[in-house]
């Protein structure tokens, strides 16, 4: 079973992502870009699902550092944000983030996005 | 000894005093020109005054405008997080309980999905205007073909059409090969007029027509829709205008497609008319330059 970094603030958005992941993935749980890129480096996940407004570290950063860190740089890096303002994906974009998802989440298109960078089929089949 | 006023609208700005070596009367004539010269002053001190007021006032603007875009994103993002949370743990409610639900259940579950969708249709419409409002959506041209872009945005409405009563026609073919012009703008705007004809159609027809004329292309959505009165038709570009004040109520929307549909298409050198009656449908047509210059 593959391992995702979830990096989230918010508990109920964070709960959300586990009720949505757990049965397919091992999860690891951040609430912070500095506690995130401890999880990263102890537990090695396969791929990050980083929230980018976040305290103290913001998931820009985080993910900047993350890619600086050639230990942990080929890990891929989904940035999940409700910021829908133009120029925030471009942003994303240029700290290193693999790929760019906005909230509210949609289930689909997570699990694909999460099936492109992991490479495998999570065997999700889509609700009506 | 001469002293002169220097009035604006009888309100002293200053004085302007003139004092001479050798004593002695002072002729009328230099008298005048001091006049003069003070009256040259005081416009010009009012320019200058005027010129910073104006500054202040534009930079004041600039900080308003800004601290409106800033909150607005502020606000989207807040707005979201919870949204986020309602649509998503909705969602997984439905699928993991299908089976055991009543079927009223399942009714008010989907009412509740649906709702949150069009709030979140809504922030979306009201950060799109807020940011063309602002100055803050770029039009980035390119080589649109134009075909096959219109044929997109039939398949993207079509899910929408009343099906069996309303057909989408493609009237098309004698459209310019190609355009110069913002592609994702264009396919918004007529992806809008489409929707709107698609709600506002419930049997007939709605014909997506396109040709060149005089360096412009005119993009016709053309329905047999409930039409609208002549006394809304200058109306339903404003903000939250539908024709019919329940109509927002009876055929959803967020009231703001049209205004957005519009500035965009002023964005990009072009604009969005109408002709319509109530009873005999409504014929919405796009003009673009054929070749967008900034």
């Amino acid at each position: 079973m593959k391992t995702v970094l979830i990096v989230e603030d918010v508990a109920l958005n964070r709960d959300l992502l586990i009720q949505l992941l757990e049965d397919r993935y091992r999860l690891l749980l951040a609430e912070d870009g500095a506690v995130a890129l401890e999880r990263a480096a102890e537990g090695r996940p396969d791929l990050i699902l980083m929230d980018l407004s976040l305290p103290h570290m913001d998931g820009w950063e985080a993910t900047r550092r993350l890619k600086a860190d050639e230990q942990l740089a080929l890990i891929p890096v989904i940035a999940l944000s409700a910021h829908a303002m133009r120029g925030d994906e471009e942003r994303a974009l240029a700290s290193g983030c693999d790929d760019f998802l906005t909230k509210p989440i949609d289930e689909s298109l997570l699990f694909s996005k999460l099936e492109k960078h992991l490479g495998t089929c999570a065997g999700y089949r889509p609700h009506r | 000894m001469l002293a002169v006023p220097m009035l604006r609208q009888r309100v002293p700005l200053g004085v302007i005093v003139v004092a001479w070596a050798q004593p002695g009367a002072t002729p009328k004539s230099q008298e005048n020109l001091l006049r003069t010269f003070a009256d040259q002053a005081t416009i010009a001190i009012q320019n200058a005054r005027s010129f910073q007021e104006i500054r202040d006032k534009s930079d004041q603007v600039e900080i308003a405008n800004r601290h409106k875009s800033e909150f607005l994103a502020h606000m989207s993002h807040e707005l979201r997080t919870p949204l986020n949370a309602i649509i998503g743990f909705t969602r997984i409610v439905k699928r993991q309980s299908l089976e055991r639900l009543e079927p009223k259940q399942l009714e008010n579950l989907d009412k509740i999905l649906a709702s949150g969708e069009h709030l979140l249709a809504f922030i979306n419409a009201i950060l799109d205007l807020s940011k063309v409002e602002a100055g803050r959506v770029e039009v980035s041209p390119g080589v649109v073909a134009l075909a096959p872009v219109l044929g997109q945005c039939l398949r993207i409405v079509e899910p929408l059409v009343k099906p069996g009563a309303v057909s989408l026609v493609r009237e098309f073919d004698g459209a310019p090969p190609s355009m110069y012009a913002d592609e994702e703008k264009l396919r918004q705007i007529v992806i809008n007029l489409l929707s709107n004809a698609a709600k506002f159609t419930l049997r007939g027809s709605i014909r997506l027509q396109a040709c060149a004329a005089n360096g412009s292309v005119a993009i016709a959505v053309v329905d047999t829709g409930i039409g609208i009165g002549p006394d809304k038709l200058g109306l339903i570009f404003e903000e939250f205008q539908q024709a019919d004040a329940n109509s927002t109520r009876v055929y959803g929307g967020t009231g703001l497609g049209l205004t957005i549909a519009r500035r965009l298409a002023r964005l990009m050198g072009g604009d969005i008319g109408v002709e319509s009656a109530p009873g005999s449908g409504s014929t919405f047509t796009l003009t673009l330059p054929l070749r967008y210059s900034a």
